[in-house]
């Protein structure tokens, strides 16, 4: 709020608003959240630290209480929470609606530990969470902040993976060091599908916005399992890697095509999207048929980076984009410790690389004008 | 987030929905295991294990039962893992298809050779971890089932000698007080 107000000050000054458009500016700030992301950080923080808490009381297991009293308990204090979240929705105070949801759900989660402590139900920890992620999945929709649906979203998908890997119902005639490759690989393309999917429905929208967040990140996760697979010749197989890889292709290709007739992003940048995705898809093949040529692996992992970091940048994002280049960097560095045995072939490689890089910016500088209209392109 | 908001405000009834599906799902639960326990056959079968813990729900025994069944998850053959297989209670048996009705049985699967039907664990509180643990590691230890009538089992009660482990503990404390 500080930096706005600074900023304001300057646009009056410089006469670019009056101060009549700077109190409305101000004022409407205010009204969006109050206390801003650093509240709805200490929010998220202390709602998760008491749902912890909550889990460890239940966990403790109290011997000296009756179970009936204990599920009595649990279900009072359930619509306890349920009702602070109904009167907080209906009053539209968001602060505090987070909090009794992010309670609510945590709450939830605590109670189907209770009641498997109860009744000694010995199922798997990933099949009670899928559960919670089901019957909380409605209440979810009622946030309207991005953490609670980010939080769900998180665990959902750690439990259905999972799920997978240990029921083998994923690739099942492979190993199972390249069954979590692929099934790593081809995450961010479901959590894309979803995100798209459900980004139509105004309902859902906040849960889709959550498998968008984490369809980058899983694609991070993506980028950097493949790499090290390729890099330290992880893969037991490199004949079931081609099988992998042609299966994660096969997924891949759909749903590319699916994100590109459904996708809300606008046309132009999903373009940079949808170049990120093919260069994913299209490098698994051409690194399984030459394993021999690890920099691969790095050279898909720096071209990877780099677009995100263009798409970061047109996002306005820029944290995000000056990660995402401290990465770019990163990996240039492993290049290069990565080749001690032959030093002045990555010393060629990494000057190489980094005339590229400078050759980007000189290009950049000179067709600067050319550039911003593309990019204005984009974002239209 | 916020273009969400005019649809909620639209569908008055729906946060109330929301907010009440994860509580009668959760009742429901409640509801399903108390009729399995309560409506279940009885069937007491001999353990043997050890104590690991669970973040979510504490302390908890898990065990080995001792069904005490010639070739045990043997006619799975190693391809068809995980695949479903019934051990009846009376004459001691099992079998890769769904034994005949009136027949009381225990429906699970069959994982690396053992037989797990859901039913091998057993909550207890974390001051008496310690002593059950090793009292169930001597194989002293029973677990009283509810046996549905489709081969679910619900836990009922942990035996130490024959006797409620509660009971048993009390029995100990005692001891050590005279």
């Amino acid at each position: 709020m500080r930096k706005l107000d600074n900023m304001l000050n300057d646009w009056v000054k410089l006469g670019l608003i009056d101060p009549d458009q700077k109190n409305a500016i101000v004022k409407f700030e205010a009204s969006r959240l109050v206390g801003g992301w650093m509240q709805y950080s200490f929010i998220a923080l202390g709602t998760t630290v008491i749902g912890i808490g909550v889990i460890a009381v239940v966990a403790a297991n109290w011997m000296q209480i009756a179970d009936y009293i204990k599920l009595v308990v649990d279900f009072l204090l359930l619509l306890g929470l349920g009702v602070g979240v109904l009167y907080f929705y209906r009053r539209e105070n968001i602060p505090l609606l987070e909090t009794f949801l992010a309670l609510f759900i945590l709450f939830c989660m605590a109670s189907i530990g209770l009641i498997s402590q109860i009744y000694h139900t010995g199922g798997r920890l990933e099949d009670a969470l899928i559960f919670w992620a089901v019957i909380t999945l409605p209440v979810v929709t009622l946030s309207r902040h991005h953490f609670i649906p980010f939080l769900w979203v998180a665990i959902f998908f750690s439990a259905v993976v999972v799920r997978i890997v240990e029921q083998k119902l994923f690739f099942p005639n492979i190993s199972e060091e390249n069954r979590w490759l692929a099934l790593l690989m081809v995450l961010p393309f479901f959590a894309a599908l979803l995100s798209t999917a459900l980004a139509k429905n105004k309902l859902l929208a906040p849960i889709g916005l959550g498998f968008r967040r984490w369809s980058f990140i899983s694609g991070g996760v993506g980028v950097f399992v493949f790499d090290v697979t390729i890099n330290f010749n992880f893969s037991s197989s490199y004949r079931q890697l081609t099988e992998v890889f042609g299966l994660v292709s096969l997924i891949g290709l759909p749903v590319i095509a699916l994100v590109w007739w459904f996708s809300p992003l606008v046309k132009k940048r999903k373009k940079i999207v949808l170049a990120i995705m093919m260069l994913y898809l299209g490098t698994l093949p051409i690194a399984s048929q030459l394993p021999q040529f690890e920099i691969i692996g790095a050279i898909f992992t720096i071209i990877i980076l780099t677009l995100s970091a263009v798409y970061a940048g047109l996002a306005d994002n820029q944290r995000l984009l000056t990660l995402l280049m401290l990465l770019v960097g990163l990996r240039f560095l492993a290049v290069y410790f990565e080749a001690l045995g032959g030093l002045a072939l990555s010393g060629i490689g990494l000057i190489v690389s980094g005339g590229i890089i400078l050759g980007g910016v000189y290009l950049w500088n000179k067709n600067k004008s050319l550039f911003q209209k593309w990019i204005m392109g984009l974002e239209q | 987030m916020d273009n969400g908001a005019g649809a909620m405000k639209k569908l008055s009834l729906w946060p109330v929905i929301a907010v009440i599906i994860p509580l009668l799902a959760l009742a429901g639960l409640v509801v399903e295991k108390e009729r399995r326990m309560t409506q279940g056959e009885e069937v007491v079968l001999p353990i043997v294990g050890f104590d690991p813990r669970d973040l979510l729900s504490g302390h908890y025994l898990i065990y080995q039962i001792q069904y005490n069944v010639k070739n045990l998850c043997k006619k799975i053959s190693k391809q068809s893992e995980n695949k479903i297989g019934y051990v009846v209670i009376n004459p001691p048996e099992f079998q890769t298809w769904e034994p005949t009705i009136g027949q009381v049985f225990i429906k699970g699967e069959c994982k690396n050779g053992n037989f797990k039907a859901g039913i091998e664990r057993f909550y207890i509180p974390q001051e008496h971890a310690k002593i059950l643990d090793e009292v169930i590691r001597g194989k002293q230890g029973k677990i009283v089932l509810s046996v549905f009538y489709d081969g679910r089992a619900q836990v009922k009660d942990l035996l130490i000698n024959d006797k409620s482990w509660s009971i048993f503990l009390e029995e100990q404390k005692n001891e050590m007080l005279e």
